[in-house]
């Protein structure tokens, strides 16, 4: 049954990454984001994703989750890779057959665009993997609330969020419902090409769109029966706090930043190797 | 405290709903307004709090016209109402802070909204489902999430707009006792609105709509009485009101004003048995 | 030839945590013609049961067969559903054509008819629902009044000419005029189209006047079965169960339970208060 759904793919369980602040664990994403970005040493990638498997630990996300949300990338990772192999040419070359040229500096472009890529993806999925949806979207209204004076309507997108959250399980079901409803009617869903099978959905999605039009209108009435006017002058039930646990959250995100710009400034291994590549093989 | 002038009402469409009402909802009084579908009654609903504005007339809530846009807030703080479908008036993912939706919307500051929010569902009793997700919860108890939502802004009208007609006997019955318990205990001023002749029993005074206008108005007593005009505008009379009647008619037993079954089954007990 | 349910039983979500076994053991038959009233708590089963009925859902374990034709097998369900027609509780979640005509002649066109059996049985369907063909013909389903949206679904369904008609909660939300007007489109349909009938109802006042059996469904088993006299008589049972039997079932029993020893099988005023003059004259002969 529909109704059994999780939204977006909250694990539930207590931990100290769990109980951070919405907000916290956004602007921690931010400067995780930075620290992946300004990593330009393929080892200091290591250290990133050490980082981010400690991280986990912390989480008690069960490390398949983390894999699960990287899947999708199973066909994106690969062409990435091998673009990257086939179009740099910087470096030692290493392969040289007919139009085909691999190079040391391609190898080391091709692997590290990949790990970026996961150690993005990964980031963002513990994010989401630690945090309710709704309290997601609290944190964000309220990262984006000072953007008031420039129009910016973050209370009313938060609100939409929300009211989506809400619906997304009601609407399944509903869905459901008319899909039997047409179905007991010998609506022939599954034969013929895409366009019949298109055109075969319409008495589907007509009710569906007609119901949730209605639905919104009863919607907007009862909110405005509830005083709904807007996020002017409005208090909230949760009070967001920061804790210490958010500041140190904070320190520890600092340090991995720090840490990714002094290692790779004082130990530039790549670079290293690179050079010993060269003398080794002699190859220019 | 909240009264309704010589109120007329024609949607947009050009189709009249409501033609010359005028009613008083005197302070803590139970009415019940009981009509077939396409009656007005909804559309009286719906200018209680100025959801819409009158055509003709007025609708003046504690000294307030619903017309006044600056006054709306405070109307509709005063006048709460709960509407028929249960999945479209819950607001968040959260029971307790869809409970606490129209507080924030009034600016309640934070530790008052909590004690506002702890109380009301209480009153409806659903106070251990606090953290649950409203689309599990069954249509009664939404319905109840959904009174406990207005009574979080404390107010002194509570209008159920049909709010039992989507509920099987069992929610129905739920809502009903939690509507009188609030009459009962808080003293709180109950409009209800349905379709339900039974519903209509425990009230104090019960409005009969038709076609837009004001068809009959008593108490509970003296509506029923009058079976047969109810019958010919499409309603009909409560069960139990319907089994006296036909008692007295067939001289097996007069039960006077008797209108539960509990008040009939010992009536009918006591003439027949002669105890 | 019969739907007939034996052993049914179904469960939501096998193998997971959340496996919730909503149906056990179920069997069942609804003969030709027959009016078969279901009712239940919310959440005893009877959506799954009837959703069973047509093949929308497949048994775990047991069998449905329709008319012979086994509701497992993907082929003969086809076969199957074209002979049971179902209502569902809400109109909207099947109206959704341009015009009244053109969505009722939606469920005759899947059968695959010729245009011109289409248009007859559309003519007919709405007749029996009472539509007037020249206002609402041409007029778009969602400009419809409640009670018309209704019709409309319910000619939708009749139009397919069903041989078992299937209804959930038809009267849910209507007024008690729609109501009655309702019910009794559902026997006239009956009687005209030889169409046997389930309906699921809360309502055991609607139930008690039109159906023939009654099968009580509980936390997903048959509870009880049987004619209205002898499923009403167990008002008290009925009404621990959360189930609310016919205000004259339950004044019955109460007065039963008062000392007046009146016959079982009471759920009609009209019967009650006839039981009660007999008891009256019964005990002035004594």
């Amino acid at each position: 049954m529909f109704k059994d759904i999780t939204l977006g793919q909250y694990f539930p369980v207590d931990s100290p990454v769990h109980r951070l602040d919405p907000r916290t664990k956004l602007i921690l994403l931010v400067m995780y984001i930075v620290a992946v970005f300004i990593a330009k040493d393929l080892w200091v990638f290591g250290f990133i994703i050490a980082f981010m498997l400690f991280m986990t630990a912390m989480s008690r996300v069960p490390l398949s989750y983390i894999t699960k949300a990287i899947k999708p990338m199973k066909w994106l990772l690969p062409l990435m890779f091998l673009l990257n192999l086939f179009m740099v040419k910087t470096g030692t070359v290493l392969v040289q057959w007919q139009f085909i040229t691999i190079t040391t500096g391609g190898v080391r472009q091709a692997l590290f665009i990949v790990l970026r890529l996961i150690a993005l993806v990964s980031g963002a999925s513990l994010l989401t993997l630690t945090t309710t949806p709704v309290s997601l979207t609290e944190g964000l209204e309220r990262l984006f609330a000072p953007l008031k004076v420039i129009k910016f309507p973050a209370h009313e997108l938060a609100m939409m969020m929300t009211i989506a959250l809400r619906f997304i399980p009601t609407l399944l079901e509903e869905a459901d419902k008319i899909m039997k409803a047409q179905l007991a009617r010998g609506a022939d869903l599954e034969s013929g090409n895409v366009l019949k099978r298109a055109k075969a959905m319409l008495p589907i999605l007509i009710p569906l769109f007609v119901n949730s039009f209605r639905r919104a209108e009863e919607l907007a009435l009862a909110m405005e029966s509830r005083c709904y006017h807007g996020g002017e002058g409005r208090t909230r039930l949760k009070v967001l706090r920061f804790h210490w646990r958010d500041l140190i959250a904070f320190l520890i995100m600092a340090a991995l930043i720090a840490s990714v710009i002094i290692l790779q400034n004082t130990f530039p291994i790549d670079h290293w190797i690179a050079q010993a590549f060269k003398n080794l093989t002699g190859l220019k | 405290m909240l009264s309704i002038k010589n109120v007329s009402f024609t949607y947009d469409s050009g189709t009249p709903a409501l033609e010359n009402v005028s009613l008083d909802i005197r302070e803590g009084e139970f009415l019940c307004i009981v009509g077939h579908n396409g009656s007005g009654k909804s559309t009286l609903a719906k200018m209680l709090n100025g959801l819409l504005l009158p055509t003709e007339g007025a609708v003046i809530v504690d000294g307030m016209d619903t017309a006044d846009d600056d006054r709306l807030l405070d109307i509709r703080r005063r006048v709460g109402i709960v509407f028929q479908n249960p999945d479209n008036q819950i607001v968040t993912t959260v029971v307790r802070e869809d409970v606490a939706f129209g507080p924030e919307n009034l600016g309640i500051p934070t530790e008052e909204m909590i004690v506002r929010v702890d109380e009301a569902l209480k009153s409806v009793g659903m106070e251990s489902y606090a953290e649950s997700a409203p689309h599990m919860l069954s249509g009664g108890q939404k319905q109840r999430i959904a009174i406990a939502g207005m009574l979080a802004m404390e107010p002194n009208v509570l209008v159920l707009d049909e709010a039992t007609a989507m509920l099987d006997p069992y929610g129905r019955r739920d809502i009903l006792k939690i509507v009188h318990e609030l009459h009962e205990k808080k003293g709180i001023t109950v409009v209800m609105i349905t379709q339900y002749m039974e519903e209509a029993l425990g009230a104090e005074r019960v409005i009969v709509m038709n076609s837009g206008h004001i068809e009959m108005e008593g108490t509970p007593q003296e509506v029923f009485a009058r079976g047969d005009e109810l019958r010919k505008i499409g309603l009909d009379v409560p069960a139990a009101i319907e089994l006296r009647e036909l008692l007295k008619e067939r001289n097996i037993a007069d039960l006077g004003n008797a209108m539960t079954l509990e008040e009939i089954s010992e009536g009918l007990c006591r003439s027949l048995l002669k105890i | 030839m019969p739907i007939v349910i034996e052993n049914l039983t179904y469960t939501y979500q096998t193998g997971s945590v959340n496996a919730f076994t909503a149906l056990k053991d179920i069997s069942l038959t609804i003969e030709d013609g027959e009016f078969v009233g279901l009712i239940g708590h919310t959440g005893s089963g009877k959506s799954t049961l009837i959703q069973q009925l047509n093949g929308l859902m497949q048994p775990t374990s047991g069998r449905v067969t329709v008319d012979g034709f086994d509701m497992n097998d993907k082929k003969q369900r086809k076969s199957g559903r074209a002979l049971v027609g179902m209502v569902f509780q809400y109109p909207d979640y099947q109206l959704f054509d341009e015009t009244v005509y053109k969505d009722i002649s939606f469920g005759p066109k899947n059968l695959k008819l010729d245009e011109a059996e289409i248009d007859r049985r559309v003519r007919e369907a709405m007749r029996l629902v009472g539509l007037d063909f020249d206002e609402f013909a041409e007029k778009s389903p969602f400009e419809l009044s409640g009670g018309e949206k209704r019709r409309t679904a319910l000619a939708g369904i009749i139009a397919m000419y069903p041989k078992y008609l299937v209804l959930d909660e038809p009267m849910a939300g209507l007024d008690p005029s729609g109501r009655k007007a309702v019910l009794e489109m559902i026997e006239g349909f009956r009687k005209q189209l030889g169409c046997a009938v389930v309906m699921v109802s809360h309502s055991m006042d609607d139930i008690a006047r039109s159906a023939e059996k009654v099968v009580v469904l509980r936390s997903g088993e048959i509870f009880k079965m049987g004619t209205p006299r002898e499923i009403f008589s167990m008002a008290d049972e009925l009404n621990e169960m959360g189930l609310e039997p016919p205000f004259a079932a339950r004044m019955a029993a109460s007065l039963r339970r008062g000392g007046i020893d009146l016959p079982h099988g009471l759920y009609t005023n009209e019967a009650l208060v006839d039981a009660l003059e007999a008891w009256k004259r019964g005990e002035k002969h004594v």
